[in-house]
């Protein structure tokens, strides 16, 4: 009686128990088995598998999938092969590429704010976004471009499907390239325990940023971000930290873990996050946050926008274009627009400033840039949390006490040193935050680790975790992990930790763009 | 890349493996064993075992117990059905008869598990017992993970494997060990034991924890007023499975819970009554149009303001334990058989207790229902005013 079960779809998540104990055993089963005896056949095996992880999720739209994949091969192929209409070629499919990402992912959003700016009623239409349509349609669309600029080579269909479809990347990235991944298809596989150990760890570590940080961390979130909360001055911002390292453990947990699994067949992931909370600047900060994303903005967007070619004014206006854009790739609505557009001011002011003074010299990076940097980044990161522009308002005036400084009431026992200064301090309690809760230390921790630890790729640096050679350097703690008894045990001990916890699996906020 | 050993690196694998895999394999399968939450039991002995007062998981023991019991009368719901209706005494009682009800279900929710039950073996009767407020299609019972749904023949094979699944985690591993060291708790007996129903002796250990019937009178009116519905959405979904349990030839006996007098007038309050009577013409055509296609389907009223719901509370000079009521929202199982009686069709029609929805007198009985809604407001001061104060700090929570 299918008409009695309201809503639900299916979903193999990363963190769940049937990727881990029964989609993946079989799939790596499946690629030992052939890259012993049929080498050959491990492609096709890993799209099959890749296919069929997406059309699990909802079916209806592995067509769609299909359908892009060929479309662009095809158009790929045929921009390359012609001598004339090259350019029409190219705009051809790229507008095609746009139509679908816009049909899918803007038709509300544009209805909306024509209903907002005329005052019409026109009814939205009833569209549910394809999973990863975001990430799948900007891989694609650097692939035609390169093959307009002749920068492709001559891939074969299959390679391709798996390029596209490759299940590590496929739903939240990285946004991968071509260019990194077909000369590593193109391989013979030569699996072995050295992969499997990297690769593992990797994953581990990236399930732990997700289940053990993020996750907890939501409870801190929800209640503070809720349209009418009003935050006062405590709970906005230990709302707005929580969403800041709720969105970082999240989003590079699940970059950790598509870099371990893809490792676990030999295949190496470009970098997406390098310690993005410890940048001393703007610019440096979206080096380190997203990187695959930032790299494809910058060579797919702001280059060919003109990038700094042409004087300072129109690299300003190039900087504030490319950000608002990518604000928008990451949701329809107009908060997503603002983020983009608060990022875009904030380059413009560092390049300007730079510009200005020159680069501040090291010593004097010290003491502010990291601070005004990361506070920067906290406000913007309100209004793309905020479910409306009014409530990122409402936290940003919480955050600077227009809606009062309560405090807990707890604390009045051990306040009186700081009345007897004067100070007007209100111990009325805290309505959003619960500090007997899991949140709030695990809140701590994770600032700890944002701001101090050494990333993933910096843990495993000795072992090639990813494509870039030597990223992201030491860090400041010396943690090297080495293929020992103690550093696997802690990792066995690390996944039974997220095992443990792992029931109810949460999905990662990246899904949604 | 640094080199090491083929041999290091195998080890390295193997421990991480061994260790995981063990450690896991080990957990387990002592929880499997333990089932400290009767995931998987039914006609055991552990089910008649006393257990703590506050049940956990229930959606997963209910669910398992209904796909063995199979049974032909179901009853479906929220709390409010799973304390209320009995059992035992049930008209129906040569019959196999199941409370699937759970506590804090949404309509989604109970919609859910109806299905379930359909999907298992349909039951021949459905009696659903339902409210303005829960008639969402939000998840309710945040226990009830649709995997514990059956879809297929498959089912208590699924089972195995996500009752396995659920026993990877601490919650479960720490109460296994205290199952096993005797210090669990042992204060009623689990609803299984009842067939679904909830033991009164659990119900009366959680109205102590609220400082009886008294303290529990504010908290569970203003938590009635929370609830988010009736929602469009839901009333689509419900016709929906209200159709589907026609097509498969049940008998349907849906019901508005006779909560205590003082819900209704808190929705009044809050300024939902429209939209509540809007709801109740709603499910009148509903269940008009079923009927007229065929299907034995029948809504009765129970709630409003009528000889049962107007109990006084303790407040109000009433005694200490209410009759009827274990507190506002929940009643007890003296009135879940006279709803059972009339639902039926061996109770009373002619008193005020249960007026069937139906198009022709739907607008009548709104009427007598507002009139008496005004009555007690004359008549019982003290609970209106216990009433507009609970409104009054809902109305300013953000």
């Amino acid at each position: 009686m299918p008409a009695l079960l309201p809503g639900g779809s299916r979903s193999v998540l990363f963190n769940s128990f049937s990727f881990l104990f029964l989609y993946l055993p079989v799939v790596l089963a499946g690629y030992l088995w052939l890259a012993r005896w049929r080498p050959a056949w491990n492609v096709g095996w890993l799209a099959l598998a890749s296919l069929f992880f997406y059309g699990y999720w909802d079916s209806r739209y592995l067509p769609l999938l299909l359908a892009s994949i060929v479309f662009n091969y095809w158009c790929g192929l045929r921009i390359a092969a012609a001598t004339r209409w090259r350019r029409r070629w190219l705009t051809g499919a790229l507008a095609a590429n746009l139509a679908l990402l816009g049909y899918f992912k803007y038709a509300n959003f544009f209805i909306d704010s024509v209903n907002a700016i005329t005052g019409s009623h026109a009814p939205g239409w009833d569209i549910m976004l394809p999973v990863g349509i975001s990430f799948f349609t900007f891989t694609q669309i650097a692939f035609l471009v390169d093959c307009y600029r002749g920068l492709a080579g001559e891939y074969r269909l299959l390679h391709y499907t798996l390029f596209v479809s490759y299940f590590p990347h496929l739903i939240a990235g990285p946004v991968l390239h071509h260019k990194e991944m077909m000369p590593q298809f193109a391989l013979r596989p030569r699996p072995g325990a050295a992969d499997f150990a990297v690769g593992s760890g990797i994953f581990v570590l990236g399930l732990a940023k997700k289940v053990l940080l993020a996750d907890p961390l939501s409870v801190l979130v929800a209640p503070v971000f809720a349209p009418g909360a009003e935050p006062q001055l405590v709970e906005a911002w230990i709302g707005a930290l929580a969403y800041t390292m709720q969105l970082y453990f999240d989003f590079s947990g699940y970059s950790d873990m598509a870099i371990g699994l893809s490792r676990l067949f030999g295949v190496r992931l470009p970098l997406n996050f390098n310690s993005p909370y410890q940048a001393t600047d703007i610019g440096q900060f979206w080096r380190r946050w997203h990187m695959t994303l930032s790299r494809f903005l910058r060579d797919y967007l702001y280059v060919p926008l003109g990038g700094n070619r042409h004087g300072p004014w129109l690299r300003y206006r190039n900087l504030v274009l490319t950000m608002l854009l990518g604000g928008l790739w990451h949701g329809a609505g107009w908060t997503f627009v603002v983020w983009g557009g608060l990022h875009g001011l904030y380059l413009v002011l560092h390049h300007g400033w730079q510009a200005w003074y020159g680069p501040l010299a090291a010593g004097a990076r010290t003491w502010w840039a990291w601070p005004l940097t990361f506070v920067a980044v906290v406000l913007a990161w309100v209004v793309f949390r905020a479910p409306d522009l009014a409530t990122a308002v409402e936290i940003w005036r919480g955050m600077a006490g227009a809606n009062g400084v309560a405090l807990p009431r707890g604390l009045a026992a051990y306040a009186q040193p700081l009345l007897q200064l004067g100070l007007d301090l209100q111990f009325s309690g805290i309505r959003w935050i619960d500090f007997s809760g899991i949140g709030v230390p695990t809140l701590a921790v994770a600032c700890v680790l944002a701001w101090l630890a050494p990333n993933t790729q910096q843990i495993f640096r000795r072992y090639g975790p990813a494509l870039e050679r030597g990223a992201g350097g030491t860090g400041r703690w010396q943690w090297r992990w080495q293929p020992s008894r103690g550093w696997s045990l802690a990792l066995a001990l690390l996944f039974l930790g997220c095992a443990f916890s792992m029931n109810r699996v949460s999905e990662f906020l990246y899904f949604q763009f | 890349m640094a080199t090491h050993s083929r041999m290091q690196w195998r080890r390295y694998v193997t421990v991480f493996g061994a260790a995981s895999l063990t450690v896991l394999a080990v957990v387990a399968s002592l929880n499997y064993q333990v089932d400290p939450y009767l995931l998987h039991q039914w006609d055991t002995a552990q089910v008649q075992q006393l257990r703590p007062g506050r049940e956990k998981l229930s959606a997963w023991g209910k669910t398992y117990a209904l796909a063995r019991l199979r049974p032909a009368v179901l009853y479906a719901g929220n709390s409010r059905t799973e304390l209320g209706l009995p059992t035992a005494t049930a008209p129906w009682a040569a019959r196999p008869v199941f409370n699937g009800a759970l506590s804090g279900a949404s309509l989604g929710d109970a919609l859910a598990m109806v299905a379930h039950a359909a999907a298992v073996g349909p039951p021949a009767v459905v009696v659903w017992g339902i409210d303005a407020p829960s008639f969402t299609l939000e998840v309710g019972n945040t226990d009830f993970d649709r995997a514990l749904v059956a879809t297929d023949r498959w089912y208590l094979w699924r089972r195995k494997l996500i009752d396995t699944k659920r026993a990877i985690s601490t919650d479960m591993t720490l109460d296994s060990i205290r199952l096993l060291r005797g210090t669990f708790g042992a204060v009623c007996h689990s609803s299984l034991a009842l067939y679904g129903q909830r033991d009164d002796v659990c119900v009366r250990d959680r109205i102590d924890d609220w400082g009886g019937t008294r303290g529990a009178v504010l908290p569970r009116v203003r938590e009635f007023i929370r609830g988010a519905g009736p929602t469009a959405a839901a009333l689509t979904a419900f016709d929906q499975g209200i159709g589907e349990l026609c097509r498969a030839r049940v008998q349907v006996r849906v019901y508005i819970n006779p909560t205590h007098a003082m819900t209704l007038d808190a929705l009044y309050w809050r300024g939902k009554w429209p939209a509540m009577e809007r709801w109740q013409r709603e499910l009148a055509d509903l269940f008009e149009r079923h009927r007229t296609s065929g299907c034995d389907a029948a809504i009765v009223d129970f709630s409003g303001f009528n000889r049962i719901t107007t109990e006084p509370v303790p407040q109000a000079g009433g005694r200490e334990s209410m009759t009827y009521y274990w507190e506002p929202s929940h009643y007890r199982v003296e009135v879940g058989q006279q709803v059972l009686a009339r639902l039926a069709g061996g109770g009373a029609a002619a008193d005020d207790f249960g007026v069937d929805l139906v198009p022709q007198t739907v607008a009548l009985h709104q009427a007598r229902q507002r009139g008496a809604r005004d009555r007690y407001h004359l008549e019982h001061a003290r609970e209106t005013a216990l009433v507009r104060q609970v409104v009054e700090q809902v109305a300013a929570e953000p």
